[in-house]
């Protein structure tokens, strides 16, 4: 009895292994292709930008400051989307609340990331000359074009949030 | 007039108290041998899991250490590297988001052709 326990419990720790494993390796490669992707960006962004070795820095540190704090804002307006999604997906009835909720959730999100813009690009602005910040804004058009190219999609696609 | 003596005054400084003669000759022999007979304890064999269980539990220590270590003790990142690799895809998707969202971006921007 105590060896078919543990066996048991030795197959159970393998197969758990098994799969940490597995997970891992996947995450090692998200984790590559992320590292590729900021890599990428920001070489092609700095090209287009002409940035000198001193504007890299403080603009580089801001810019990412900007995705994230903005990457946030969008979280609970995506958690909601995603929600609708999945329920009509499988075809469950979403309450009139719920869309109301989501509607205006989407306002408010849309409200603060410009206010969050507009913070940013006062920043920028003190960095590096205005016109680079055009120059960066057209440059993060073009990089998020050809990313989505190598994604399979098209940049000028109708918003995919309640597909 | 006589005084009275007491019986207890003949026994004055004397010591009714007296150890037999002999008593302390051969005392430890004579105790010890009325004591039982000492029996070695018997020592259980010890198997190769009493062997190997202080090492186990020392290596659970320490992998426990190192994980509260790694779950409580984060290196400092900057930019991106603040996100998560579970949280990459999401971002890619924000990512493209702010790019379909970006209502300027086909009448402010003049394409440069590359």
């Amino acid at each position: 009895m105590k060896k078919r326990l543990l066996s048991l419990c030795l197959l159970c720790a393998l197969s758990a292994g098994a799969l940490q494993a597995q997970r891992a390796e996947r995450w090692k490669d998200a984790k590559a292709d992320f590292e590729k992707f900021k890599v990428e960006r920001r070489e092609f962004i700095t090209l287009k930008m002409n940035l000198t070795d001193e504007e890299k820095t403080g603009f580089w540190h801001l810019a990412d400051e900007f995705h994230l704090k903005k990457f946030e804002l969008n979280k609970a307006l995506r958690k909601e989307i995603r929600a609708v999604r999945t329920a009509r997906k499988a075809q469950q009835p979403v309450a009139e609340e719920t869309y109301r909720k989501l509607v205006e959730l989407a306002v408010q999100t849309r409200l603060k990331e410009a206010q969050l813009e507009e913070e940013y690009l006062e920043k920028f602005m003190k960095v590096v000359s205005a016109a680079k910040v055009f120059a960066y804004q057209e440059a993060e058009r073009q990089y998020g074009e050809r990313f989505m190219e190598k994604r399979g999609k098209r940049a000028t696609r109708p918003r995919a949030a309640l597909e | 007039m006589n005084e009275k003596t007491s019986p207890l005054d003949k026994l004055k400084n004397t010591n009714a108290w007296n150890v037999p003669d002999g008593y302390f000759d051969g005392l430890t022999t004579r105790i010890m041998a009325q004591l039982p007979e000492k029996t070695a304890p018997e020592t259980a064999p010890v198997t190769r899991w009493e062997r190997v269980k202080p090492w186990l539990y020392m290596a659970a220590m320490f992998v426990g250490i190192s994980l509260m270590i790694k779950l409580f003790v984060r290196p400092s990142a900057d930019g991106l590297d603040r996100i998560p690799v579970a949280d990459v895809e999401a971002f890619y998707e924000y990512y493209e988001d702010q790019l379909v969202d970006n209502r300027y971006h086909e009448t402010v921007y003049l394409d440069d052709p590359e």
